[in-house]
C-alpha cells in the first residue's frame, strides 16, 4: 500500500497511467468528457487561472477542461467508433514522458478539486471527478508528487500525515487538556457522539482542539476522542489511492464500532467531512451506519435545539467568512457558519452574494503538501485577496484548519497581515458567561 | 444537372438519408452512454437529487454568469450564446417553410413567423456566430481547447444561415432555385454531421446536466 | 404573301388597331421604346410566317391553349397571320391530302418555315408506339427539321418529355431537344403553355429573324426567367407569415399564400404571375389552387401537388423517426454494455 513517487517516467508508467484512465470510465464520467462544448467559462471561475491573470499572464493550459483532455482522448479512442476507427488508422493517442509530467502539474499541483469551475460549467460538467481519475491513474503509475506521497506513507505507518501515532496523540491530548482547562474524554463508554481531531488541528492549532472539547461539554451531550479513531484527514482521498482510503477509514470504522456511538463529528478538516461523510458509505455500504456530521454543523444544530446559546458578540472588527470548498460548497454547509457567525460578530460582511461562489484558499486537495504547486497558491491567493479586500476585511473566519494554514501561508509569504480565526474558537468563547 | 433536378435529390433521397442517419446516430451516442452503467451511492443525500436534477436541466441550466467576475470578463459568450441558440432554434422550428416540414414529421401543428422576425433571429443569430467565432480564434484559452471539429461546424452553420437569409431576400431570375437548393443541400449536411461531431451535445446536455444537478441535491447546495 | 397588316386592313380593322397589337407585341417581348418602328415595319412588310405544326404523344392542349390567345391578335386574325400549312387537329384536309400538303410546304417554304412539335416523341421499339400513315414518329420529325427556319418544343411533352415520361415511362417517351441534338431547339414548357406567350415567340422571329434569347435549358428568358413566386401578388402573404390551412378555409377566402397548400411556385419558371391566361383574366393561384409547377421537368413525378415544398419527398412520419431512434438505441445500448462488461472483467 505504499504510495511511490518515480524521479523517471518510462513506457511502463504511460501504459499503468492509460490503463487505469480506461478503466475508470462509467455513464457519468462519460456524459462529462462527451458534453464538454469547449467554451472555456471554466477558466474564468478557476482561481489558479484567475490568479495569473491578475499579475497579468494569461496561462491557458490552467483551464479546467484542458485538465481533463487527455482523460477524454483516451476515452474517446476506446469507446467511440470515430475514435476506434483513429486508433486503427494509426491516429491514436501518443503519450511521452513530457505528458505525464504536465499532467502532474495539472492535476496535482493546479487543482484542489474546489468546485467552482463545475458551477460555472454551462453543460455543468464536474472537473473534480474528472481530475480525480487522472490522479488516481497517476498514482497507479506510481507518479504521485514526492511531497505527498511521503505524507501519505506516514499517514499508513504511523496512523497520521504528520506522524502522530497513538502515543503522540495521548500526549498532545493530555497537554491540550491541561494547557487550556478543558475536559477532554478519551475511549469514553457509552457515548453517543465520537469527535475525531485532524492532525494539523493537534499540532498546529491545539486551541481548535480545546474550543471543540469546550463547545461538546457544553452543549451536554456524551462525546468521546478515540485512540483507534484518532486521526480525520485521509491523505488517500488526495492521491486518489483506494487502497489507503479505505485502510485510513476502516480505522474510523473500527473505532467507532468500538465505541458504539450513533454520531461522528468531523473537525474543522475539508476532506475529513468529504470522506466520511460522502465516501466511506460507498467503501463499507453495509457497516458504516453513522450520522456523520461537521463541528459547525453540529453546533448549528445544538443552538437550534437549546443546547447551547452564543451569549455575545466576540468578534469586533468587520470580518468575513471564507468557505472551505469541502465542507460548503461540496459539503453543504454553507448556511450553518453564517447564521453562527452573524450571532458571533457584530460587524460580519459577507465576501460573496451567493455562498456557493466563494474562492477556494488554495490548498486544499493536497496542494499546501506539494513544495512544487508553491508558486500556484501564491497566485490562487491573490485572487482570494481580492474577496477580502472587496469587504474591507482583515478577519477572515474559517472552518478549515488545512485552509487556515494554507491562507497563513500564503498570506505570510505574499507579506500581507491578513488574520485567520476559527470559527469553533469564537463559539467556544462566546458560550462562556459574560465574567463579572 | 439541371437546378430542379439538384433540387429533388436534395430534397428526397438525400433528405432522407440524413434524417435516418441522424436519429440513428444520436440515439446511438446517448444509449452508448447510458449503458455504461453507474455504480450505486450509498450516501444519504442531503437534500433532494430528483428534483435538483430537474430543476437544473429545466430551469438553471447555465449558471456561469451570475459569477460577477465570470460575466464581467465573458459577456459575449453568454449574450452571443443565447442569442445565437435562440436564433437558430427559432429559425429551424418557427420559419413557415420549417414549421411544414415539422409538422409533417412529428404530426404537431407548429406555428409559423411572419418574415420580420425571422429576419431578426437569422441576423442576430448570425452576427453572434461571426463574432463568437472570432473571439473563439484569438482568446489564448479558447485557442487552446478548439480543434477543427469546432471551427466546421461554425462554418457549416454560417453558410446555413446566410443561404437561409440570401434565398429570401432573392428577388427575382431563376437562380432563386439554385440558392434555395444550396441552402437545403447545405442544411442536409449539417444534419449528417451532427452525430458525428460536438454538435450532439445537446443530447447529453441532459445526462450531463442531470448528474450535476444530482450532485448538487446529494450535498444539499444549489446552484 | 400577306403582311400581318394588309391581313388586318382585309378584315376592316384600322391602322390604329395594328398599331396597338404591334405595341403590345412588343411590350409582351420586352423591347424598348426605341424598337417600336421597327417592329412595325417588320409586320408591315414580312411575309407572314409559314408554321408546321407535328403532334406526337400529345393530348393538343397545347393546341387548344395556343388557338385561345386572343389578348395580342384578334381571334380572326390568329389563325390567318400564321399560314398554318399543316396542323392535324385544325387543317380541314385530312390522308393523303393533308401529308401532301406537308410534303409540299417543306419543300416550298425551305429553311424559312417555323416547326412547332407537340408532344413527346418515342422511339422505343422502332418507334411504333406513335405512327403517322405507317412513318414513325421519329422518322416524321426528323423528315420535318431537315429544312425547318425555327424549331419550337411547344410545352412540357415536348420540352422534357412531360406525362407520357412519368413513371413508368413505357413508351420510352423523349423531349424533342433530345432527339435532335444537333439543332438549336426552343422550347416553351408548360402543361399547357400560355397561347399568348407562343405567339409572342413566332412574332419575334418574324420581326428579328432569329429566336429569342434562351436560358440554359432552351427556354426564352423572357417569359421563363423568372419564378412564379418572385412575381407573385400574394407574396406579401408569404412574407408576413400568412397561409391557408386548407381550400376555401377563412385564411384561403382572404387571398393568403397557398404555400401550406403545396403551391411550387417557388421553384417553377413559367409567365403565369405576370401575364396571366385567357387574356390576363387569371391563373391558378389567383383562382385558389396552388401551382403545381407543370412546366418544369418531372413535375409529374415530383407528385405530393398538396404537399408543401419544404417536405420530405416521399414522406418521413414520426414513424421513421422512431424506427431510426430504436435503432440507434438499441446499438447504443448494445455496445455501452459490452463496453461496461469488458471494464469489469478487466
Amino acid at each position: 500500500m505504499i504510495v511511490e513517487s518515480k524521479e523517471d517516467i518510462g513506457q511502463e508508467e504511460i501504459q499503468k497511467f492509460y490503463d487505469f484512465c480506461k478503466k475508470s470510465i462509467n455513464a457519468e464520467v462519460a456524459s462529462y468528457l462527451e458534453a464538454c462544448v469547449r467554451c472555456g467559462i471554466c477558466a474564468e471561475a478557476c482561481l489558479f487561472y484567475m490568479g495569473q491573470n491578475v499579475s497579468g499572464s494569461i496561462d491557458p493550459s490552467l483551464t479546467p477542461a484542458y485538465k481533463a483532455d487527455l482523460l477524454r482522448e483516451i476515452y474517446k479512442e476506446n469507446y467511440t467508433l470515430l475514435g476506434r476507427v483513429k486508433k486503427l488508422l494509426g491516429f491514436g493517442v501518443k503519450i511521452t514522458s513530457e505528458d505525464l509530467r504536465e499532467q502532474i502539474k495539472l492535476a496535482f499541483y493546479t487543482c484542489t478539486n474546489c468546485d467552482r469551475c463545475t458551477k460555472a460549467c454551462p453543460m455543468g460538467i464536474d472537473t473534480p471527478r474528472l481530475v480525480s481519475i487522472v490522479r488516481g491513474a497517476l498514482t497507479y503509475a506510481g507518479l504521485t508528487p514526492k511531497d505527498l506521497a511521503d505524507a501519505t506513507n506516514l499517514s499508513v505507518e504511523k496512523g497520521s500525515p504528520l506522524g502522530v501515532d497513538v502515543p503522540t496523540f495521548l500526549s498532545r491530548i493530555e497537554f491540550i487538556s491541561e494547557e487550556y482547562e478543558v475536559d477532554l474524554p478519551i475511549d469514553k463508554k457509552p457515548s453517543e457522539y465520537l469527535y475525531i481531531p485532524s492532525s494539523i488541528e493537534l499540532m498546529k492549532f491545539p486551541s481548535s482542539v480545546a474550543a471543540a472539547g469546550k463547545v461538546l461539554n457544553k452543549s451536554g451531550v456524551s462525546w468521546t476522542l478515540s485512540t483507534i479513531a484518532h486521526e480525520a484527514t485521509n491523505f488517500g482521498l488526495f492521491a486518489q489511492s483506494k487502497e489507503v482510503t479505505k485502510e485510513m477509514l476502516k480505522r474510523i470504522l473500527d473505532g467507532a464500532k468500538e465505541l458504539g456511538v450513533k454520531y461522528i463529528i468531523a473537525p474543522e478538516c475539508g476532506h475529513a467531512y468529504q470522506s466520511m461523510r460522502f465516501v466511506a458509505p460507498n467503501v463499507f455500504p453495509e457497516e458504516w451506519q453513522f450520522e456523520v456530521l461537521n463541528i459547525v454543523e453540529f453546533i448549528d444544530r445544538a443552538i437550534k435545539e437549546g443546547r447551547l446559546s452564543i451569549k455575545k458578540k466576540v468578534l469586533k472588527e468587520i470580518a468575513t467568512l471564507h468557505d472551505s470548498c469541502q465542507i460548503g460548497r461540496r459539503g453543504g454547509v454553507l448556511r450553518e457558519p453564517r447564521r453562527v457567525l452573524n450571532m458571533l460578530a457584530e460587524n460580519f460582511k459577507d465576501s460573496v452574494v451567493i455562498p456557493e461562489h466563494n474562492i477556494c484558499c488554495g490548498g486544499g486537495g493536497g496542494v499546501l503538501v506539494i513544495k512544487d504547486a508553491d508558486y500556484y497558491r501564491q497566485k490562487g491567493f491573490i485572487s482570494k485577496m481580492t474577496l477580502f479586500d472587496k469587504v474591507g476585511a482583515k478577519t477572515v473566519v474559517c472552518y478549515c484548519a488545512n485552509c487556515m494554514l494554507a491562507l497563513n501561508k500564503s498570506s505570510q509569504e505574499l507579506n500581507r497581515d491578513y488574520k485567520f480565526v476559527s470559527i469553533v474558537e469564537l463559539v467556544a468563547e462566546a458560550i462562556e458567561e459574560e465574567k463579572a | 444537372m439541371s437546378d430542379v433536378a439538384f433540387y429533388d435529390f436534395v430534397r428526397g433521397p438525400f433528405l432522407k438519408l440524413a434524417l435516418f442517419v441522424f436519429f440513428i446516430g444520436i440515439a446511438y451516442r446517448f444509449f452508448r452512454v447510458v449503458f455504461l452503467g453507474l455504480p450505486k451511492d450509498y450516501a444519504k443525500p442531503k437534500g433532494n437529487p430528483y428534483y435538483m436534477a430537474l430543476k437544473k436541466i429545466v430551469i438553471k441550466p447555465t449558471m456561469g454568469w451570475t459569477f460577477n467576475e465570470i460575466f464581467s470578463r465573458r459577456a459575449i459568450n453568454f449574450v452571443g450564446g443565447f442569442l445565437f441558440h435562440l436564433g437558430f432554434l427559432g429559425l429551424t422550428f418557427l420559419v413557415p417553410a420549417h414549421a411544414f416540414l415539422w409538422q409533417e414529421i412529428t404530426g404537431l401543428p407548429i406555428p409559423g413567423v411572419p418574415n420580420i422576425v425571422s429576419d431578426l433571429l437569422a441576423y442576430s443569430a448570425l452576427g453572434s456566430l461571426i463574432a463568437l467565432t472570432v473571439h473563439r480564434a484569438l482568446n489564448p484559452v479558447l485557442k487552446l481547447l478548439t480543434g477543427k471539429d469546432e471551427y466546421l461546424a461554425n462554418f457549416l452553420i454560417g453558410a446555413i444561415l446566410f443561404t437561409g437569409i440570401l434565398a429570401t431576400k432573392w428577388a427575382g431570375g431563376g437562380f432563386y432555385v439554385w440558392v434555395l437548393s444550396t441552402h437545403m443541400f447545405l442544411a442536409d449536411l449539417l444534419i449528417l454531421y451532427i452525430p458525428f461531431s460536438r454538435l450532439s451535445h445537446f443530447v447529453y446536455y441532459f445526462l450531463s446536466v442531470g448528474f450535476m444537478g444530482w450532485n448538487a441535491g446529494k450535498r444539499g447546495v444549489s446552484f | 404573301m400577306d403582311s400581318l397588316y394588309s391581313i388586318y386592313k382585309q378584315r376592316g380593322y384600322t391602322r390604329r388597331d395594328f398599331l396597338k397589337s404591334s405595341l403590345l407585341l412588343a411590350t409582351f417581348l420586352g423591347l424598348p421604346p426605341s424598337a417600336f418602328p421597327r417592329v412595325v415595319e417588320a409586320l408591315e412588310l414580312k411575309p407572314k410566317p409559314v408554321v408546321i405544326w407535328l403532334e406526337f404523344q400529345d393530348c393538343a392542349g397545347c393546341t387548344e391553349s395556343f388557338i385561345r390567345s386572343t389578348s395580342i391578335l384578334p381571334s380572326d386574325v390568329l389563325l390567318d397571320y400564321i399560314s398554318l400549312e399543316y396542323h392535324e387537329t385544325l387543317m380541314s384536309p385530312s390522308g393523303f391530302y393533308a401529308e401532301e400538303a406537308k410534303r409540299e410546304a417543306i419543300e416550298k417554304y425551305k429553311g424559312k418555315y417555323i416547326l412547332v412539335v407537340e408532344g413527346s416523341l418515342s422511339p422505343k421499339s422502332n418507334g411504333v408506339y406513335c405512327t403517322v400513315s405507317g412513318k414513325s414518329n421519329v422518322e416524321l420529325l426528323k423528315e420535318t427539321a431537315k429544312n425547318a427556319g425555327l424549331i419550337i418544343a411547344i410545352g412540357s411533352c415536348a420540352s422534357w418529355g412531360g406525362i407520357p415520361h412519368a413513371e413508368p415511362n413505357p413508351t420510352g417517351a423523349i423531349p424533342v431537344s433530345q432527339l435532335l441534338e444537333d439543332k438549336k431547339v426552343v422550347n416553351i414548357p408548360g402543361c399547357p403553355p400560355i397561347g399568348d406567350v407562343v405567339v409572342a415567340v413566332i412574332a419575334s422571329y418574324v420581326i428579328t429573324g432569329k429566336p429569342p434569347e434562351l436560358d440554359s435549358m432552351g427556354r426564352p428568358k423572357a417569359f421563363y426567367g423568372q419564378t412564379i413566386h418572385d412575381r407573385c401578388y400574394r407574396r406579401p402573404f408569404y412574407n408576413a407569415g400568412r397561409f391557408a390551412s386548407s381550400f376555401d378555409d377563412e385564411n384561403a377566402k382572404k387571398g393568403y399564400c397557398l404555400y401550406k397548400l403545396g403551391c411550387k411556385g417557388p421553384i417553377t419558371r413559367n409567365a403565369c404571375a405576370t401575364v396571366g391566361w385567357n387574356g390576363g383574366l387569371s391563373f391558378p393561384i389567383r383562382s385558389g389552387h396552388p401551382c403545381f409547377g407543370c412546366s418544369e421537368p418531372d413535375f409529374w413525378d415530383r407528385g405530393f401537388i398538396y404537399s408543401p415544398l419544404s417536405v420530405v419527398e416521399g414522406g418521413f412520419s414520426w414513424k421513421k423517426a422512431l424506427v431510426g431512434v430504436a435503432l440507434g438505441a438499441v446499438s447504443g445500448a448494445v455496445v455501452g454494455a459490452v463496453h461496461k462488461k469488458l471494464r469489469e472483467g478487466k
